[in-house]
């Protein structure tokens, strides 16, 4: 690394100080929170929400009533793609036993929990279809909200072209604010402060050319969400 | 009067003239205004949305000091390294020397204006590192070599059959004839290239000072891809980017979307927190620039600190009269529309870019679609003022013909005299009641496009004294 | 009720017709009207050009002729002219040092309406006893709308002249392309907004585009019979005076 000294280092810091016209830091007084005026939505049309808003986005939504119809969906839109279909270390796959299920119709799965990174990377880049669970998901926009707690979620995520996200509906929550409150203080009081989120609202997406909407760029071209009632 | 920079009057002609882009104009600014009204639908109080972000803003900037200390300190608690860059060449410098050191060949970029405006990928393309954009319209200008003409979709002044020419050429994999298979090509190739890059270079949207994060709001997936593939990640960030809480952000992430692209939410919303520390595995890095490069010029300046709140959603591009006939190329820099006129000669100079703030209306409307509320036209009037100080800007001639009318001003009797004098001179041009053509400049600039009323005579001061209409 | 008239340069030495009209209306409506002749020009092109010590000078010659004026309130017919002693001359006594002058401008300011809005707003009326039986067009000047915040006023009036038929045209609250010296320094730029805002008046299918600034009203017409066009322009003043 090529000599940076601590003294340059902080010298734009030292700018910064001036240009606001003094010479050590202040502390400010923190601002008073906000109190975002929306409209909440109630417990029992949060998943009502998130599907049409879901939808709207392109996002393929179904809901299933038990681990048995929930498995069948998993296998109904897997069997419809070519190749191996991966899926994140959750606990909930091992307690469906998905990969045997996946097995007895006929479709290979990758458990990606493999150590090496580039090695996973090039296997989940051959999949098809990669299957993750949820943290959480949010009614006002239909987004499904990941994290590296869920191990290789978020890469399972997003090489494959499909994309099938699990979530049931105690994991609704209703608004952004409270997604992001959720998400921050969770991430402040957590003791592993490296943990990263992605939200995900619908399939990949372009308009860069003449502003027509073209779906499917770099991320999955289809998400599924399945929701377990 | 003094002639304009004839560099920005050629570039303005030069796309009044081109009819395909007009056309691309006309299309992208109506469906963005479109979008972003029917999106505002969906917020209960719009309005305070914009206020609560501009306070925030001006809080975080007043105190820039603090939040950027907060965030460089949690940033390194998590394993991140920070580095800060006075100038793009500390930038390029850094993540030239980094990509030495790791043996890093090639690069694959996320959208980040902060990057262009530093070229990062010429100054890395010239120490031999490959640097590929991923983002589809920042792909496209990259292979055809021009700047981007919109924050948001840089390669809107192209149609499709430009675009599809232009992958034929440079791709070899034939012609992709629809949208649909531009797409697919630029997603088969860049897959690659994600793939194989040990670097992944992207801006960030917001730098949160409480839990030393990063955000980044995107819809394709490249910049989910250029963080999660390659080992190492550098997010280069100017340092007006930090808000201070989590919290905060809420209120951004309801207002960018919908400013941006009219939608309620992106496809994507990453939160970097420091390194990816897997328990098995090393090699990963996260590399924080945060970046000045004029920022602090402008910090400096009360009057123009609010031009740091921008949030870059493009939003005062489509509303305005200007950009909607003239498109971003004929900035001549890379941030065009109204907060372009406002940053460029900021961030550039006076010299460079002082003649973009006259080239404006005024007529505000970049002001209310802003969603942090930022007062561009005040902005812009500021800036003329300075550019009409700087020895730079000042044009003596017209200095002295505003003085003249000041001094004329000053005293009544001049003053209508001087009125007299301009009707009789305006009689002698009068063909069929108005003034079609006219020998000098300024009026012939005006003649050339519209013709000018006859002045109506007497002046009403004179009726008021004549008439008796007291 | 006694107003004193802030007749704008531009109305005073351009389209004093327009002056003419707005003392009838006001007469008509029972207002006492004067007219100090010491006044001459708010300094706007000064300030928005950038030469701000040539506004200021202005400026003071506007307090000076306004602050002894006995008055209730001060009336000018524009929104441009209004916005600049409204919204800006503050901007020109900002200094520590201009504390006398910024009092001066307290005195002034306040008393300070837009025509359409001292009718409205200060007088209560709408319908001014006027008759026009044409089709009209609005057009919401710049600063009118957007610094003086003034867009219900004006068609209120509109809509209160007898036999008249108010169409409003597309985005009729987009900018006419003037700006000032940026009608002249970028010509051509100018010319393409304009271009539009004349569309949009054609399409409308009237016969009138009405608005409350003589700079815009100066560029559409000029646009207008450039074309050619069978449509004219009219400042509110006048078709507020116009009787059957």
């Amino acid at each position: 690394m090529s000599a940076i000294t601590e003294a340059s280092q902080s010298s734009v810091l030292d700018v910064v100080r001036r240009a606001l016209g003094r010479r050590n830091t202040l502390s400010p007084a923190p601002l008073e929170p906000f109190v975002e005026p929306v409209i909440r939505i109630e417990v029992r049309e949060l998943v009502e929400r998130f599907i049409d808003e879901a939808t709207a986005v392109r996002a393929q939504v179904r809901r299933v009533p038990d681990n048995h119809k929930l498995v069948e969906k998993i296998v109904e839109i897997s069997a419809a793609q070519p190749g191996e279909v991966a899926m994140s270390g959750a606990e909930l796959f091992r307690e469906i036993d998905l990969p045997g299920e996946l097995a007895a119709h006929g479709l290979s799965t990758f458990i990606a929990n493999q150590p090496d990174h580039e090695q996973l990377v090039a296997t989940l880049a051959n999949c098809s279809v990669g299957v993750t669970a949820a943290d959480f998901a949010i009614a006002e926009t239909g987004t499904i909200v990941l994290s590296s707690d869920e191990p290789n979620a978020l890469l399972v995520s997003l090489l494959p072209p499909v994309h099938i996200a699990l979530v049931r509906s105690e994991q609704m929550i209703g608004t952004i604010d409270e997604a992001i409150r959720k998400t921050g203080g969770e991430k402040v009081g957590r003791t592993d402060p490296t943990r990263s989120v992605t939200m995900v609202t619908g399939p990949s997406r372009t308009s860069d050319v003449e502003l027509v909407l073209s779906i499917g760029v770099h991320g999955p071209k289809e998400l599924h969400v399945i929701i377990l009632e | 009067m003094a002639l304009p920079n004839p560099n920005l009057t050629q570039r303005s002609h030069a796309a009044l003239e081109n009819d395909v882009l007009q056309g691309a104009l006309k299309r992208a600014t109506d469906t963005f205004i479109e979008r972003r009204r029917e999106a505002i639908t969906s917020v209960a109080d719009w309005e305070a949305l914009r206020q609560r972000a501009r306070l925030v803003k001006e809080h975080t900037i007043n105190h820039l000091d603090y939040y950027l200390e907060q965030l460089v300190t949690r940033v390194e608690a998590h394993g991140g390294k920070v580095f800060w860059a006075r100038t793009g060449e500390d930038v390029s410098k850094y993540i030239i020397d980094l990509a030495r050191v790791r043996g890093v060949k090639s690069v694959v970029k996320g959208k980040s204006m902060a990057t262009e405006e530093i070229e990062l990928n010429h100054a890395l393309e010239a120490a031999g590192v490959r640097s590929v954009e991923t983002d589809l319209g920042e792909y496209i200008i990259q292979l055809a070599h021009e700047k981007p003409s919109h924050i948001i979709v840089p390669a809107i002044h192209k149609t499709r059959a430009q675009i599809a020419d232009l992958f034929e050429e440079k791709l070899r994999e034939g012609r992709p004839n629809e949208v649909a298979e531009i797409t697919a090509m630029a997603r088969r190739r860049l897959r690659n290239e994600f793939l194989s890059a040990e670097m992944g270079i992207t801006g960030a949207n917001f730098a949160i000072a409480e839990t030393g994060s990063i955000v980044l709001v995107e819809n394709e997936g490249n910049i989910r891809l250029s963080t999660q593939v390659p080992k190492i990640h550098v997010a280069v960030v100017g340092i007006e980017k930090v808000i201070p809480r989590f919290d905060d952000l809420s209120v951004f992430l309801r207002l960018l979307p919908r400013s941006g692209t009219g939608q309620k939410q992106t496809a994507y919303v990453s939160f970097l927190n420091g390194a990816r520390q897997p328990k098995t595995e090393s090699g990963f890095e996260f590399h924080l620039v945060l970046m000045d490069n004029g920022r602090t010029r402008i910090l400096a300046d009360e009057q123009m600190r609010e031009s740091l709140y921008c949030i870059r959603c493009g939003a005062c591009l489509n509303v305005c009269p200007v950009y909607q006939k003239i498109g971003g190329q004929a900035y001549g820099w890379i941030y065009p529309g109204p907060i372009g006129a406002v940053i460029s000669p900021q961030l550039q100079s006076l010299k460079q870019s002082g003649d973009l703030p006259f080239a404006s209306s005024l007529c505000g409307a970049c002001r209310d679609a802003c969603p942090v509320a930022i007062n561009l036209p005040d902005m812009l009037l500021a800036l003329r003022a300075k550019a009409k100080e700087s020895d730079i800007g000042s044009r003596p001639a017209e200095r002295a013909a505003m003085r003249g009318v000041a001094f004329v001003a000053r005293h009544p009797k001049l003053f209508a005299l001087s009125g007299s004098l301009m009707r009789v001179f305006a009689r002698l041009l009068v063909r069929d009641g108005r003034i079609k053509s006219a020998p000098l400049s300024p009026l012939s600039d005006w003649t050339n496009y519209r013709d000018l009323p006859a002045p109506g005579g007497p002046s009403f001061r004179k009726r008021w004294k004549q008439k008796d209409m007291k | 009720m006694r107003v004193a008239l802030f007749i704008t340069c531009l109305v005073d030495q351009m389209f004093p017709d327009v002056g003419e009209a707005m003392v009838a209306t006001l007469r008509r409506l029972g207002v006492e009207v004067s007219f100090n002749d010491a006044q001459t020009c708010c300094g706007q092109v000064a300030f928005n050009t950038g030469y701000r010590p040539e506004a200021r000078s202005m400026a003071e010659h506007f307090i000076r002729v306004f602050e002894s004026d006995r008055s209730e309130f001060i009336v000018a017919p524009s929104g441009s002219c209004t916005a600049m002693v409204r919204n800006f001359y503050g901007e020109l006594f900002h200094r520590p040092e201009d504390r006398e002058w910024r009092e001066r401008l307290a005195r002034v300011k306040p008393k300070l309406r837009e025509f359409s809005e001292f009718i409205v707003n200060e007088l209560g009326v709408e319908d001014v006893g006027a008759s026009f039986a044409h089709r009209v067009t609005y057009h919401d000047a710049c600063h009118l709308l957007r610094e003086l915040g003034i867009s219900d006023q004006p068609r209120r009036l509109i809509r209160s002249v007898r036999n008249l038929n108010l169409i409003e045209m597309e985005a009729a609250d987009t900018c006419c392309g003037f700006g000032g010296t940026f009608s002249v320094k970028y010509g051509e730029i100018s010319n393409a907004i304009m271009q539009e805002k004349l569309a949009r008046i054609e399409k409308s299918g009237a016969e009138y585009v009405i608005a409350n600034d003589s700079s815009c009203l100066m560029q559409i017409a000029g646009g207008l019979s450039r074309t050619g066009s069978r449509v004219k322009t009219m400042h509110l003043a006048e078709l507020l005076a116009k009787r059957v």
